[in-house]
């Protein structure tokens, strides 16, 4: 039982390494609003990639609806802050000190939120496989969300 | 191993991988074209969540 789920659960993990590996080398950027951007664009993609995810495995049968729709209202909200934060963005030339409050208080809710997910939803998952599918996203999400860690003082 | 698993891991795999390819594009694009990126994705995401939702409440 371990071991099936182990190499169901491995080829996402690598992918999500992979992913990790990409994004170190986006968080190399000098500017502080393009990594603020590529954040925002990491976690977009993350989060369409997630409720793709969540669609195929109730339609498959791997996940019963009342976990669907706790999956899925907590994707739609995430996606909505960070909307929120992706139009506060365009309106800003540069990130200095007058602004910079608007990524920690992204950041924060953002990871608040993540985390919401991954307990209330995620985690739920009865499924072992499934659970562990859905993990490897919000790995990716977490991982955007890393590309401005340096940006607030966050460790 | 049950052939709709194996179905459903491929196709997370194909999910995942597109989702690297799309990263890896993202990091050559200028902030104006990230945050379009973000909104476009952010504006797909918000549709599909509402119609699966609303499927899933008929």
């Amino acid at each position: 039982m371990t071991k099936h789920l182990y190499r169901r659960a491995v080829a996402p993990l690598l992918i999500v390494l992979c992913m990790a590996a990409a994004l170190s080398t986006v968080a190399c950027d000098d500017a502080d609003k393009h990594r603020a951007a590529q954040a925002a664009a990491g976690v977009a993609s993350g989060l369409s990639a997630l409720e793709a995810e969540a669609e195929a495995l109730y339609h498959a049968g791997a996940i019963d609806k009342q976990e669907a729709i706790v999956l899925v209202l907590g994707i739609s909200d995430l996606t909505r802050v960070n909307d929120q934060y992706v139009e506060q963005l365009r309106s800003f030339s540069t990130l200095d000190t007058s602004n910079r409050q608007v990524v920690v208080n992204w950041l924060a809710e953002m990871t608040r939120s993540v985390d919401a997910l991954n307990n209330e939803g995620v985690l739920r998952v009865k499924n072992p496989a499934s659970r562990a599918k859905l993990a490897a996203y919000i790995a990716a999400v977490r991982s955007s969300l890393g590309i401005v860690s340096t940006l607030t003082g966050a460790k | 191993m049950n052939p709709q698993l194996v179905a459903v891991t491929l196709e997370s795999l194909v999910a995942l991988t597109k989702l690297l390819a799309e990263l890896k594009q993202a990091s050559g694009m200028t902030d104006e074209q990230l945050l379009d990126f973000a909104g476009t994705k952010g504006a797909e995401t918000r549709a599909a969540a509402e119609n699966f939702i609303a499927t899933l409440r008929t």
